[in-house]
């Protein structure tokens, strides 16, 4: 088996297993959490960013001195087709969460915005296209490697934890989708190639094999036309779908846990706003064959340009005015971490009132991300050292493998003033001193109301 | 007042993020000099001619010439004459005839006015058997204009009568070698 880690957008490695905050919530809805209530200031209670490209940076392309016309070539040859960008941005407009009074559940609910976009270099064409097919015949430049998923909607959401028994705590969530834009571009088939034929008419044929290229959009005709509002669909688009989170919180003994979630298993159907384009066929070309009619006759000369046209328009036709529907799956997220706690417990050595609950001082542990994205899935794995400071100061420290930099550092703040909390939560560090050489970077940060029991 | 400090340390790293993190060593001014210059290798025309095509079928007159013309529109498209740098022309012929042709391409506006013309012998048979000609054209500044300004080729052969009898075959291939260049992105 091989595992490959990669900068992975999404990836919420500083926010996940830390109970104090809401958020934790959304990485696993069966996590344990310490408070009772919480209460987000909206718009502000979850803000986050991530901006990431696994196989080239910006300082790779637009570094001072030299050519960059030789590290744009470098840099198409090193890239290849599993390499992708990456953006994924968060907001969340509220949330709320609360503990009824003798019960042991936790319900929250809330609405956020997110944004994930992420486009494969499509190796082939980029080759075509940078370099010609001159210095290539007989070599295929596929369509596959095309593959584009980009998405904006809504996610209104309702979730509830409760724990099953002393050492089981179990949660799901609901979603409801609302897709504000959608483009989606995977699965795509066939080839170009241009072969030498010895034994052909002309010396190659230019073969467009197999073609199957399919784009789907929805939410963008209206706005690029101005027969929509971005803000109407996004309170409620006629792109809709639903989504289930579940997750659990396991304590094998007093300093060990290990927690699973399960994120985003759903889908959106789009009905409405559509566009579709769509390539398919099979056509070769080896050049226009000259017939030499009856010479000199005064007829019209055969329309040899116009009949290619129509051949191609009929064996390889581009069309762009389709509006069919389509589903999309959102990109299935599963976290899983296995922690020890150690240090001073501060529920106190023995304290019957809370039920034997532990809340060490300092956590150490592992923890793995996987998300199903249109090429592969993709896997990271963190080490990370958590560390309560005070009742009232957290931090949490993570190193995430990644296959490029090898030296993914985050740190995570989070500070309650009372009730008021706040939290900063940053990764790859290590690059910030020059953000241009970074293939990855992310930041989190939050400010919300939350209820310690206490 | 503890938390207020806790509350001033995130500001505070906040702040230094916000201050240690910069963009250097970088000029994105070099936007302006990536050049993107794809080579691109594509058939031009082809056709294969026999006896019948320069034998007059009612009296056996050999027809000495002979032409077809075709329409190229990308010549026409504004990416092509924007960007195109230069162009390589390739005419091969596989000649069993026993005569020499004279090969003319003539590349022509929509006046029918020749703007630009390839012109070789093709070499005859020598004792049947089939005899290849290549030939290759570049076209470069300053005759590209002729090439972006047509939009017709038209290819002429005229047959030299050397008193032998006109009975062969005769096969043509061609192709064209773009070198395009495109910066200003």
């Amino acid at each position: 088996m091989c595992f490959t880690f990669t900068a992975i957008a999404q990836n919420k490695q500083l926010l996940y297993n830390v109970d104090d905050l809401p958020q934790t919530l959304l990485l696993n809805p069966g996590a344990e959490i310490s408070f009772e209530k919480h209460i987000g200031i909206p718009f502000f209670s979850g803000v986050s960013l991530t901006v990431g490209s696994s196989g080239v940076s910006v300082y790779d392309i637009f570094q001072e001195g030299g050519d960059i016309n030789t590290r744009i070539a470098t840099a198409i040859r090193s890239l290849d087709k599993k390499d992708f960008f990456t953006v994924n941005q968060q907001l969340e407009i509220f949330s709320f969460g609360w503990k009824p009074a003798f019960k042991e559940h936790y319900f929250s609910v809330g609405v956020y915005q997110e944004l994930d976009a992420i486009v494969y270099f499509p190796k082939d064409l980029a080759v075509l296209a940078y370099e010609g097919n001159a210095g290539y015949i007989n070599t295929p430049f596929t369509f596959n490697d095309l593959s584009v998923a980009a998405e904006a909607l809504t996610v209104y959401h309702f979730g509830v934890s409760k724990p099953i028994n002393k050492k089981l705590r179990l949660g799901a969530r609901l979603k409801l989708y609302s897709s504000i834009i959608n483009v989606n571009s995977t699965n795509n088939q066939g080839q170009f190639i241009t072969r030498t034929t010895p034994d052909g008419p002309n010396f190659y044929s230019h073969e467009v094999q197999n073609a199957n290229v399919v784009a789907n959009t929805s939410g963008i005709l209206s706005l690029t036309e101005g027969n929509g509002s971005p803000i109407t669909a996004a309170v409620l688009s006629g792109n809709i779908g639903m989504g289930l989170d579940v997750g659990g919180t396991y304590r094998v003994n007093d300093r060990w846990t290990v927690t699973a979630s399960v994120l985003d298993f759903g889908a959106v159907r789009h009905a409405k706003d559509l566009r579709n384009y769509e390539f398919k066929g099979d056509y070769a070309l080896e050049g226009i064959e000259f017939e030499f009619p009856a010479i000199l006759d005064g007829t019209v000369t055969t329309p040899y340009w116009q009949n290619l046209e129509d051949e191609i328009e009929a064996q390889l036709p581009f069309k762009d005015e389709l509006t069919r529907k389509y589903v999309t799956w959102r990109p299935l997220k599963v976290n899983a971490s296995l922690n020890y706690g150690f240090g001073t417990n501060l529920y106190g050595d023995c304290d019957c009132t809370n039920g034997g609950e532990n809340k060490h001082e300092n956590n150490v542990g592992i923890q793995l991300y996987a998300v199903k994205r249109p090429q592969a899935p993709q896997t990271a794995i963190t080490a990370y050292y958590d560390r309560r400071w005070t009742g009232y100061l957290r931090s949490k420290v993570t190193y995430t493998a990644d296959a490029f930099s090898k030296r993914n550092v985050g740190l995570l703040l989070s500070a309650n003033i009372n009730k008021f909390n706040v939290y900063l939560a940053a990764d790859n560090l290590l690059e910030y001193p020059n953000l241009a050489k970074a293939y990855n970077a992310s930041l989190q940060i939050g400010f919300q109301l939350t209820f310690d029991p206490n | 007042m503890k938390s207020y400090l806790h509350l001033k340390l995130i500001l505070g790293v906040l702040s230094l993020i916000i201050c240690v993190s910069c963009v250097k060593d970088v000029d994105f001014d070099q936007a302006e000099e990536i050049i993107i210059a794809p080579k691109v290798d594509l058939d031009l025309v082809f056709f294969n001619l026999g006896t019948d095509n320069f034998v007059a079928s009612d009296a056996g007159i050999p027809v000495t010439v002979i032409r077809d013309t075709t329409r190229l529109e990308f010549l026409d498209d504004t990416f092509v004459r924007e960007n195109l740098l230069e162009i390589d022309f390739v005419f091969r012929y596989d000649n069993s005839f026993p005569q020499v042709f004279e090969h003319r391409a003539l590349f022509l506006d929509e006046e029918d006015e020749v703007l630009y013309a390839v012109t070789f012998d093709v070499d005859p048979s020598l004792d049947g058997m089939v005899t290849t000609t290549l030939y290759t054209q570049t076209v470069a500044e300053p005759d590209l204009d002729a090439i972006r300004n047509s939009i017709k080729m038209l290819i002429e052969l005229t047959l030299e009568p050397n008193g032998d009898p006109v009975v062969g075959a005769l096969r043509h291939q061609s192709k064209a070698l773009y070198s395009l260049e495109f910066g200003d992105l």
